[in-house]
């Protein structure tokens, strides 16, 4: 829940995230989603997943995206698992529930799931989407690495 | 003192510092800092991110840019008024 902003010798200076803070960010995010719904750009969406994308990429770096996931699905009223998927959780809790079916979250997510293991950062989310096909096509990639990876399990079990 | 920030945000802590140093004495200017940030990311006002380097930065957040925009037309106003 705290970030190290400072450091001078052995003395570190935290930054807490409280849940004010916490929502403050999804606020900004479903605000950015509100535009984008009302923006006829078919790009438009690209903001809003770039976004999603540079909050979770600092909560990575500090370690704690499944605790802030968890956190932001709570405060937002939706059931959080033990752990859960960070990318899925913020789009849950910046979109209205109701409003993004499930399949769509879950392209959406996926798509960003992706760029995340191709070490993709939030300044080139936009053009590595575009270069790998789309979110179509990230989301579809990252739906057969997935398959690929649990059918290696399950072999591995055997 | 190095916290990675824009120049916005930076204008703004400057500003918001002094009022707490005269509130809280004994805080050295770390702390201050840490204060100042923790109430403008409570506000809406500033919003952390991941920078080339790796590290966590600070920057304004388009609501901090529209209420300093709106200050500074107030400011205009009166200016052109008196």
């Amino acid at each position: 829940m705290r970030t190290k902003v400072l450091t001078k010798g052995n003395q570190l200076i935290y930054v807490p995230y409280l849940d004010a803070s916490l929502n403050e960010s999804i606020k900004r995010l479903r605000k950015l989603w509100k535009k984008v719904q009302a923006d006829r750009n078919r790009d438009a969406v690209y903001d809003f997943l770039t976004a999603v994308f540079e909050l979770v990429e600092w909560w990575t770096a500090e370690r704690r995206e499944a605790e802030y996931a968890q956190r932001a699905l709570r405060i937002n009223g939706l059931i959080a698992t033990a752990k859960p998927e960070p990318f899925a959780a913020v789009i849950a809790a910046s979109v209205a529930p109701g409003r993004l079916d499930r399949r769509q979250l879950n392209k959406y997510s996926r798509a960003l799931i992706y760029a995340a293991a191709c070490d993709c950062t939030s300044k080139r989310l936009k053009r590595f989407i575009k270069e790998q096909g789309g979110i179509n096509d990230c989301a579809a990639e990252c739906a057969w690495r997935l398959r690929r990876l649990s059918r290696q399990c399950r072999e591995m079990e055997q | 003192m190095k916290v990675p920030m824009d120049k916005t945000l930076k204008l703004s802590v400057e500003e918001e510092f002094p009022s707490i140093k005269a509130k809280c004495p004994v805080l050295n200017s770390r702390q201050i800092i840490a204060i100042i940030l923790v109430d403008f990311e409570r506000a809406g006002h500033a919003s952390r991110y991941l920078r080339k380097d790796g590290k966590i930065g600070w920057r304004a957040t388009d609501k901090m840019r529209e209420e300093l925009f709106e200050r500074m037309q107030e400011a205009i106003d009166e200016q052109d008024d008196s």
